[in-house]
């Protein structure tokens, strides 16, 4: 199978969500990229990030409840990543988070001139951080960014969170300059900790949300949001997106993307 | 290096409020005590897998202390023989193995992991193990424990050996402390003697990538308990 994502060709539509698997260095220790399109390592932002107090993680039926925070060691121990990303024989795709237009900025002239990452993941919509969430108005969505297209020349899938209705969110990332779209960020949830949804509970709400959008919109969607078995992938794949990504299933089975990668060929071969 | 393993249910049977599970491996796993495995649930419902600090490892044979806390271990404690368990591991950093007079504290539960603690220990061996009732635990776990080491029992209700807390009864006299139970009790382990102990969270990923099992040590700082734990030094948990 041959996919297509704003040019970055892919072996296989599945991705690797921002998050679950960090920035890779101890999953690809014991685990391979079989059955991965692309690997998106967890956000980076400029400065190191300590994260939100714990309990970050708390389960609800069918789902699971993070607050996390953008725990991260900043870009500069990133970047050291280098030979890591260069390894793998799958597009490295980076997410990045900023609480400012100069951060937003800084971070993408650094990701500008590296050549072993295919394009970026603004991640707009993190529901763990105070007052940097820049999906909550469309303007906020343009702003940000038509800022990091005015630096960055590769592909941009920006990262919107769950909004009803998505229309005008959809409309100003493409206005913005995107080229792509992730669809979507988690649901903003309480139980116990205040956090983000995941999992199978919440993919009938983003399987809406896209179906409101899909004919209204030009540029490659990749859908996110309770992924954990093969069919889920087909109801993403037959609303027209170009990838799907797979989260918080790793926490189930960290070779979940080569499980569902070959039950995906059974479906398409037969 | 941690794999994903499927292995059968050769025993899984009711000791006091615990359930003793002993799993068949394919192959010998190396594993140190202290060490953990993630087990996956087969519910729709629930999607982390279960963490178990290894109760015994002989040869092909890796067993669990399990107590029911909610749907996922509810579930577990239901498995026959023949069932097929997908387990994840072994993870985490392990105990450090010390020479001179040990003393293995285990509050409720936290006894899992000091029997292949013990077994691998080389001096004199104590137990204190603590529960609220003592029916807690089974005598054919306590009679285990005592092939190993002096067993001294608390219960909070003085049904069985001394009545009160169990940190109220380490004394001195030992070398070094290992401790695993609720982090009430282990902070409440005013002992100047050294140790360590096993600490637990809800696990994500199981290899430290996801961030999600963090605790706050006493100087402020996060770790990653299946990572940088589950076990550390209890100058870090206490302060």
């Amino acid at each position: 199978m041959n996919w297509n994502l704003c040019d970055i060709e892919l072996r296989s539509p599945l991705i690797a969500a921002s998050g679950p698997l960090g920035w890779g260095e101890e999953f690809f220790e014991s685990f391979s990229t079989r059955g991965l399109g692309a690997f998106i390592p967890k956000t980076v932002t400029i400065n190191p990030r300590r994260g939100n107090p714990p309990p970050r993680l708390i389960e609800s039926p069918s789902g699971l409840i993070n607050s996390i925070g953008l725990e991260n060691d900043g870009i500069e121990e990133w970047l050291k990543l280098e030979p890591l990303y260069r390894s793998l024989d799958i597009p490295v795709i980076a997410s990045i988070a900023g609480n400012s237009i100069e951060e937003i900025t800084k971070l993408g002239s650094i990701i500008e001139d590296l050549d072993y990452i295919s394009g970026i993941e603004l991640n707009l919509s993190c529901p763990n951080v105070r007052g940097e969430n820049w999906s909550n108005n469309p303007e906020d969505v343009f702003i940000a960014t038509s800022a990091l297209r005015r630096v960055y020349r590769s592909p941009i899938f920006v990262k919107l969170a769950p909004k009803d209705p998505i229309l005008p969110f959809v409309e100003s990332a493409i206005n913005g300059g995107a080229n792509g779209l992730t669809l979507f960020n988690t649901l903003p949830a309480y139980r116990c900790i205040n956090g983000g949804l995941s999992g199978p509970a919440i993919k009938p709400v983003y399987i809406r949300l896209i179906m409101e959008i899909k004919d209204k919109v030009k540029i490659p969607i990749m859908a996110s949001g309770g992924v954990i078995s093969a069919s889920d992938v087909v109801d993403y794949l037959d609303l027209g997106v170009s990838a799907v990504q797979i989260g918080t299933a790793f926490f189930r089975d960290l070779d979940i993307a080569e499980r569902i990668y070959k039950e995906l060929l059974g479906i398409y071969l037969r | 290096m941690p794999g994903i393993y499927n292995c059968k249910v050769i025993e899984n049977k009711r000791e006091g409020a615990l359930f003793f599970m002993e799993l068949q491996l394919e192959e010998p796993i190396p594993a140190r005590p202290g060490q953990f495995f993630l087990i996956r649930i087969e519910r729709e419902d629930i999607l982390l897998r279960r963490a178990f600090s290894i109760f015994d490892l002989e040869e092909d044979r890796l067993s669990f202390l399990i107590r029911v806390v909610g749907k996922g271990t509810r579930w577990l404690s239901e498995k026959k023989k023949g069932d097929i368990l997908n387990i994840f591991g072994p993870l985490g950093n392990g105990f450090s193995i010390r020479n001179g007079r040990c003393l293995l504290v285990g509050g409720g539960s936290g006894i899992a992991p000091l029997y292949y603690l013990a077994k691998n220990l080389k001096g004199r061996i104590d137990f204190l193990l603590g529960a609220e009732t003592g029916s807690f635990w089974s005598e054919d776990l306590i009679e285990r424990f005592s092939s190993l080491g002096n067993v001294e029992l608390v219960t909070e209700d003085g049904s069985i050996g001394r009545k009160g807390l169990l940190t109220e009864y380490i004394g001195d006299g030992v070398d070094y402390i290992y401790a695993c139970g609720p982090l009430e009790m282990l902070k409440g382990i005013k002992s100047l003697i050294p140790g360590e102990a096993s600490l637990e969270a809800t696990i994500g990923c199981g290899i430290g990538a996801c961030r999600g099992c963090t605790v706050e040590m006493a100087d402020g700082s996060y770790r990653r308990i299946c990572k940088d734990g589950p076990i550390f030094d209890l100058k870090e948990i206490v302060g």
